[in-house]
């Protein structure tokens, strides 16, 4: 008489079984004591591992509303506020470049970059306006709209 | 998309106790149950057809919670311990988790989500099919795997009966 190897018997201790393994099993335990034995001895582990393994994690769980990833701010938005600001950065250089003459007697100059409103981390940057408010020396003040 | 709404409420509570049981942080769990259900949800929009959404977001989430594993590298201050703090959430973590937790490292990685599948009370089949065992030999590999873990337990003076 063949003793059950450890594969069937955990396919039997699992309900995996076919029909005819089935039978044969039942058939073999009722006159094989150490088979019997061994069975008693897998199933409790089965279940051991079962129940240590199901204790990690807790059995109520909240299920959170799914967030869309279209609702995420895309990477791309964020390259367009660099893009913006570079831009802002050229337009002024290139500005005060062609205006050197004109301001060279000037003492000082204010550049104050501002958002009106609030900024919309959902919204893209293209969609909201920047701007560049310049004040020379004697008060004047050229605003730069940036969109 | 109310195909992937009924998934989403279906499945979650299944996906996140798998993610859960390799991952120990709760956050980091909820962030890699939604990356998965993003993913799901993005195969959707392109009408990727998936047969068996269940084992298709099972396989991802193995996958996933293999590749967070290997990056973060955090059982290994569990081997440190036995009685730790979760600093993240302050959430003590008691021995008998630590134990746990610990045993499932000294498998192999295929080994651990074996073990943790067969918690689940899956199917040989969808066993076979997440982990890619030949379902003849799912039998033969859990045996293997549930007495090395049993071995591992014992040696921990974890008991489990």
């Amino acid at each position: 008489m063949t003793c059950i190897d450890d594969c069937l018997l955990q396919k039997y201790i699992d309900g995996e079984c076919t029909e005819t393994e089935t039978a044969e099993v039942k058939q073999h335990l009722a006159a094989c004591p150490d088979c019997a034995g061994e069975l008693f001895d897998k199933a409790l582990l089965s279940a051991g591992i079962k129940g240590a393994i199901n204790s990690l994690t807790s059995e109520i769980i909240d299920i959170p509303a799914f967030r869309n990833p279209k609702t995420t701010l895309p990477k791309k938005n964020t390259k367009l506020i660099i893009y913006s600001l570079s831009a802002a950065c050229i337009l002024l250089f290139v500005l005060f470049s062609v205006n050197e003459k004109n301001i060279s007697n000037q003492l000082e100059i204010n550049i104050v970059q501002s958002i009106p409103g609030q900024v919309d981390a959902n919204r893209p940057a293209s969609d909201q306006e920047f701007i560049i408010e310049v004040y020379d020396a004697e008060g004047n003040l050229s605003e730069f709209f940036i969109e | 998309m109310d195909q992937f709404d009924k998934i989403y409420n279906d499945n979650y509570g299944l996906i996140f106790k798998v993610v859960h049981k390799m991952v120990p942080n709760r956050d980091d769990a909820s962030d890699l149950v939604q990356e998965v259900f993003i993913n799901l949800y993005q195969k959707l929009e392109k009408a990727v057809p998936i047969e068996y959404p269940r084992s298709w977001l099972y396989k991802v989430t193995v996958n996933k919670c293999i590749d967070f594993s290997k990056k973060q590298q955090k059982y290994e201050k569990i081997e440190q311990c036995t009685h730790l703090k979760d600093e993240d959430n302050g959430i003590e973590i008691n021995e008998n988790e630590a134990i746990i937790r610990l045993a499932l490292t000294k498998l192999k990685k295929d080994e651990s989500v074996l073990a943790i599948l067969y918690s689940e009370g899956l199917s040989y089949k969808e066993i076979a099919e997440i982990t890619g065992i030949r379902f003849s030999s799912v039998g033969k590999t859990l045996s293997r795997t549930l007495t090395k873990l049993g071995i591992e337990l014992k040696k921990l003076r974890y008991d489990l009966y």
